[in-house]
Order: structure tokens, then C-alpha cells, then sequence
């Protein structure tokens, strides 16, 4: 059985006028279910555009991206939209909670657009909120909630549909490093309770320290990838 | 759907005050074109009803060279009246219809004590016959109606203020008889009226016909029938009318609709009206403005919340009805509002109704038959219209922008601040 996600010589271009940036140039990689993956890298070095191709946010300029055996580099929007819905979650660093949702109805909304029915997004929507730590709040606002209380409402929100796959593009850059380190430990429990697959880039060797795989990467190539 | 539904009454609630003021733009032009189409339509009947009641009769028959001179020139050629109007009344004759004989003429009136002047037409009525025609007689505010062959004259207030008379006192009406030599009659004051029509009231004089026919010299002749039927639609009737003159060796006379002796001020009355709804046009076009503001800030507000949650799957087609619904929200909202405010003030024009006497007392021609107080109709059309308009319009506003939105790549909506 192959991996996870499978990166095949992934390579992407941007244009910026007249000039080409090369943000990914070949890069090579598997991800297998169940790991815990931190990317990391100086700034530049392609980590969010490694994480938008993975999450079906962009199409690769050259090379594959597999997800679950199936190539993903050629899909359509709607198709995309689909693997998205269905098979990945994401965390962001600016948490991007819709303000005028409480945290329940923030972590049901991906189950809504299943069109999942109201008592099954009930019982989910309460446990992982309880798996979070975050019982009681269910009816608080955002602005209610401290910034590290409202990223576990988005880790709750991306984890919820118990998707193939959760990405996250510096979750811990807008919280203080405690905060950061606590999130960092819950997503990490949540690993290994569930078996819930990560990938998460950052900046903060504390939280590359918590990760069980590091990949860093190197003006759009893979420097090194070492399991820990 | 009803997941997107929920989702756009839950976000119109996100900038409550933009939505307030903008569903307030919308109910405030819901009231205005609501009021102003009943007002509108309230002056347009009032002033067909006063008109008929006051001035044109439901038909009337008339000499045609008269009623060309009249309509042209506003002449009233007293030579060019009707012969034997007893054989034409009993030509027309139905159960159905009053007819009357009247003769207008051109004069000036002199109060005889200050010696003030102005220009009047006067016109000689048959009392008994003439109050089933028209509505003087329901008008009468002091005095009385006029007999028979006396040297009574009936004026309008409005009249009576200009020439600073009252009952009792005495008028000199100076005009020209069939034979155009000089005539002045002197008239008693013996009833002051107040019809709701201002050019009646403002003037207009009925003295009794035998008077008119023997100091005119009019040898018998008249110069017009009015004849009053059911209802305002007369054109069978007229045709009626029409051939009957005609099979009866009567073709020098014409027979005249309502419609076609209001033809000025009708074609003035739908000029207003088109002109007042330039402006409740500029009013909308004001309140669109608002809520088109309104849904380009709310949706460009948004970008980087539309990039996450297409992030998190969710599909174009539902990002754009999310919108459209919250724009059809925002509009449902200002109708609600708009409509209840709209059948309040509606109910208040309709039941008590306006005073416009500002308007009539400015002594101007406004075309209009009306006096002080008009009522409102009611139009359920106008409701209905300007309600489907204010969801409708919101909605529509909200696409653009919408597309906009989910035109971006999603990479660049989420790099947004
Ligand atoms: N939409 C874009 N248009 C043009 N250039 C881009 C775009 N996105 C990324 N780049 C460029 O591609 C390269 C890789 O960018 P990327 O955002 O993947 O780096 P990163 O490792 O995430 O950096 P950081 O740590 O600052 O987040 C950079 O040179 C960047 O300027
Ligand atoms: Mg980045």
C-alpha cells in the first residue's frame, strides 16, 4: 500500500511581472497516516506553498501530488473543493474563526457543508470540543475567547470530520510560546489518540522539538528529513 | 440551502448598524413610494370625481362650432348654441340618465359697494334639473341653492373672499348678449358654496337659467346639455348618443366625454405623476446606493473569511447564495419594516387623509381638482411591488461583488489581512 501523500518532483512557479520566482524546485517526499510532521525552513524557503498544494489550495506547475493514490495535480476547482471538504482540515495562523459563529457552530460549519444531520453534528461537535478542552464554552463567541482558546477551537474545527489529513501553516506564530507549546501538545495528543495525520509548518525550534518528523526545507528544495 | 439560509440571517446581524441604516434607506423608500403613489392616485380620482361632480358632466352635448371655439380660442360663442334643446333631451332620453341645460358665458363681476372686479364664467342652471347632474347643490356652505327666475347668484368662497362679498350683497355681471351688445345684470348674493374644486370655487357663478336666456337675448337657445349616467364609463353611452344626433337631422351638435373635456389637466395630472416618480426613482436609486455599499463592504470585508471557508470545502455556488440570501436578509428586513410603517401612514391618508390647502390657496393652477383635504387609495400593487424591489434589488447587488470574491485564488484570499 503506498503512502499518505505522495510528493513527485513538485515543483511551483510564480510570476511576479516580468520575473519567475521558483518557490518549490523538485521536491520528493511521502507522508505516511499517523505521522506528525513539522516543515520547517527560513522564510522563503516554500513551506506555505509545500502546505497550499498538499491541501489542494493551488495546482502544482510541474510534478504530482497523491493523496491517498490519487493525483490531485490535475483536478478541477470543484473537484478540489471536494477532496478539501471531505479529506482535509486546516489550521491557520491568524486562527480565522468566523466571528458571528459561537465555537459550536464554528467547529459544526464543515460538518454542515456535509450536510451531516443536526444530532450526529451535535454529538461530534460536543466531544471534540471536550477533547480540546474547551467544555462549557461551546456558546462563546471568538472575541469571547483568548487567541490559545480559539485556535483549539480551529484545531476542534479541523479535526471534527475526522479528515485524511490536517494542515497547519504556522499555528503557533500569533500565540506567546506557553500557548504555543500547549497547542502544540494537544495537537500532538490528538495524534496519538486518534491517529490523526499532521502537517504543520513553523519557525519555532520548541515546536519542531515536539515533532516526530522534521523536513526543512531550503530555497524550494528538501535540505533534510529526518524522523525522530 | 437552509444551512446557507440561517448562515445569511446570522451575518446580516455581523455590522448591525451598517444593516440598521441600510434597512432604514430601504423602509424609508418603501414609505415614500408607497405614500406618494397613493397620494398620486388619491388626487387623480378626487379630481376626475370633482371634476364630473363640478364641471364636465359625464357627456355633454354642445354645438360643434361652439365647442371648437371654446376648446381653441376659450370663447364662448353664445350664437352657436343649441335650438330645441327640449327635443334633443328627448332624443337622448333613457331611464338611465339625468340630463340638464346649462349657458356659460364670459363676464366680468362688480361688487357693487367696494366696486371690486374680476373675471368670471357664469352660468345659468335649471335648479331642479341641474342638481341631478351635478353636485352645486351638495355644496351650498351659507346661503341657499337658487330658485327659479330670480336675480340670485350663487359664487364659490374662494370667489366671495376675492371680491369681498357675502350673502345679501349685490353684483353687476358685465357681459355681451347673443347679439353681442353690452348687458349688466344685477345679481343678490343668496348662497356661498364650497366646492372641493378650485376652479369652481375660485370662478365660477350660476345665476338661474331663465335670467341668462332672457337678459342674454339667447331667444330660447342654450349652450350645453350635461348628462350624468351610472357610472364614469360612458363610451357606449356616447356612441349612443353620437348616432342618435345624428339619425335625427342634429349633426351641428357634437357630444362630448368627460375624458376628452378633462384632456388638458388629465394629460397634466399624468405629467405630475411622471414626474413624481422621477423622484421616487432618485430616492431608490438613493437607498440602492446604500445597500449596494453595503454588500460590496460586506462581502470585500470578507475576503480572507472566503478564502478559509472555501479553504475548509465550501463550494463556489454555495459562497455566492450565502451572499445573495444575506442581501435578500437585509432587504426582507427593510420590507418588513417598510411595509408596516408604509400601511400605518397609508391607513392615516386613506382614512383621515392630507390637507393640501396650502397648494389650492397659493391661487395657482394646479391642474389638480382637489381642495384642502385629499385621501390616499389603496394599491396592494404598490406594496407588493416596492417589497419584491427591496428583497429582490439586495440580492441581485450582492452577485457582483460575490464573484469577485471567488474569482481570487484562494491562497491569495487567506494572505489578506
Ligand atoms: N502568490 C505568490 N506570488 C508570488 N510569489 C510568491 C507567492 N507566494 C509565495 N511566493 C514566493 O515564493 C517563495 C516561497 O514562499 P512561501 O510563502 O512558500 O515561503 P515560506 O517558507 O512559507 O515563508 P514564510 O516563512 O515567510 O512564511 C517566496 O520567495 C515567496 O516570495
Ligand atoms: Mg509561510
Amino acid at each position: 500500500m503506498g503512502a499518505l501523500v505522495s510528493v513527485l518532483d513538485l515543483k511551483k512557479d510564480y510570476k511576479v511581472g516580468e520575473t519567475v520566482v521558483h518557490a518549490l524546485r523538485g521536491m520528493d517526499m511521502e507522508i505516511e497516516a499517523g505521522e506528525f510532521t513539522a516543515v520547517a525552513g527560513p522564510s522563503g524557503s516554500g513551506k506555505s506553498t509545500l502546505l497550499n498544494l498538499i491541501g489542494c489550495l493551488d495546482t502544482p506547475t510541474e510534478g504530482k501530488v497523491l493523496i491517498n493514490e490519487n493525483d490531485v495535480s490535475h483536478y478541477s476547482k470543484k473537484e478540489l473543493a471536494n477532496i478539501r471538504r471531505e479529506s482535509i482540515g486546516f489550521i491557520f495562523q491568524t486562527f480565522n474563526l468566523i466571528p458571528i459563529l459561537s465555537a459550536f457552530e464554528n467547529v459544526a460549519f464543515p460538518l454542515s457543508l456535509l450536510h451531516w444531520d443536526s444530532e450526529k453534528i451535535q454529538n461530534n461537535v460536543n466531544q471534540i470540543l471536550k477533547d480540546v478542552g474547551l467544555e462549557g464554552m461551546e456558546d462563546r463567541y471568538p472575541r469571547e475567547l483568548s487567541g490559545g482558546q480559539q485556535q483549539r477551537v480551529a484545531v476542534a474545527r479541523a479535526l471534527v470530520k475526522e479528515p485524511t489529513i490536517i494542515l497547519a501553516d504556522e499555528p503557533t506564530a500569533n500565540l506567546d510560546s506557553n500557548t504555543g507549546g500547549d497547542i502544540l501538545d494537544l495537537m500532538r495528543e490528538l495524534n496519538e489518540e486518534k491517529g490523526a495525520t499532521f502537517i504543520f509548518s513553523t519557525h519555532d525550534p520548541m515546536v519542531m522539538d515536539r515533532a516526530r518528523r522534521l523536513i526543512n526545507l531550503k530555497d524550494g528544495m528538501i535540505h533534510s528529513d529526518e524522523r525522530k | 440551502m437552509l444551512f446557507l439560509i440561517r448562515f445569511a440571517f446570522k451575518n446580516i446581524w455581523r455590522y448591525k448598524r451598517r444593516t440598521i441604516i441600510t434597512f432604514i434607506a430601504i423602509s424609508v423608500g418603501i414609505v415614500l413610494f408607497v405614500f406618494t403613489d397613493s397620494m398620486l392616485k388619491g388626487f387623480h380620482y378626487e379630481s376626475v370625481r370633482n371634476f364630473i361632480d363640478y364641471e364636465s358632466s359625464h357627456i355633454k352635448i354642445y354645438n360643434q362650432e361652439f365647442y371648437d371655439e371654446m376648446s381653441d380660442e376659450g370663447f364662448l360663442l353664445l350664437d352657436k348654441g343649441i335650438e330645441n334643446y327640449k327635443k334633443v333631451q328627448d332624443i337622448i332620453s333613457t331611464e338611465d340618465i339625468s340630463v340638464t341645460p346649462r349657458i356659460s358665458f364670459n363676464a366680468r363681476m362688480i361688487n357693487e359697494r367696494i366696486g371690486g372686479e374680476r373675471p368670471f364664467t357664469v352660468i345659468g342652471i335649471e335648479p331642479d334639473m341641474d342638481k341631478n347632474v351635478y353636485s352645486l347643490k351638495e355644496s351650498i356652505d351659507s346661503g341657499r341653492y337658487l330658485k327659479t327666475d330670480e336675480y340670485g347668484v350663487i359664487i364659490g368662497k374662494m370667489a366671495a373672499k376675492k371680491l369681498e362679498v357675502k350673502i345679501g350683497d349685490m353684483l353687476t355681471i358685465l357681459t355681451r348678449t347673443k347679439y353681442d351688445t353690452y348687458q349688466a345684470i344685477s345679481v343678490e348674493v343668496v348662497g356661498i358654496i364650497n366646492p372641493p374644486n378650485p376652479q369652481i370655487s375660485r370662478s365660477v357663478a350660476y345665476i338661474p337659467l331663465d335670467i341668462a336666456k332672457r337678459d342674454l337675448d339667447m331667444e330660447g337657445d342654450i349652450t350645453e346639455i350635461g348628462i350624468r349616467a351610472k357610472d364614469d364609463d360612458i363610451e357606449d353611452l356616447l356612441d349612443d348618443i353620437s348616432s342618435e344626433l345624428k339619425s335625427n337631422n342634429m349633426g351641428y351638435l357634437t357630444a362630448v366625454s368627460w375624458r376628452e373635456l378633462g384632456k388638458d389637466w388629465l394629460t397634466l395630472s399624468r405629467t405630475k405623476t411622471a414626474g413624481s416618480y422621477i423622484i421616487i426613482l432618485v430616492i431608490f436609486i438613493i437607498a440602492a446606493v446604500g445597500v449596494i455599499n453595503t454588500m460590496l463592504m460586506s462581502v470585500f470585508e470578507r475576503i480572507k473569511e472566503i478564502g478559509m471557508m472555501r479553504a475548509l470545502g465550501m463550494r463556489d455556488n454555495e459562497i455566492l447564495w450565502s451572499f445573495i440570501f444575506e442581501g435578500a436578509a437585509i432587504g426582507l428586513f427593510g420590507a418588513v419594516f417598510g411595509v408596516v410603517i408604509g400601511l400605518l401612514v397609508n391607513a392615516y391618508q386613506v382614512y383621515i387623509g392630507f390637507d393640501w390647502s396650502f397648494m389650492t390657496n397659493m391661487d395657482v393652477d394646479i391642474g389638480y381638482r382637489i381642495m384642502d383635504v385629499v385621501k390616499g387609495v389603496w394599491n396592494p400593487e404598490s406594496f407588493i411591488f416596492a417589497a419584491t424591489f427591496s428583497i429582490l434589488a439586495p440580492a441581485l447587488i450582492s452577485i457582483y461583488p460575490s464573484l469577485k470574491a471567488i474569482r481570487m485564488e484562494i491562497t491569495e484570499s487567506l494572505r489578506t489581512a
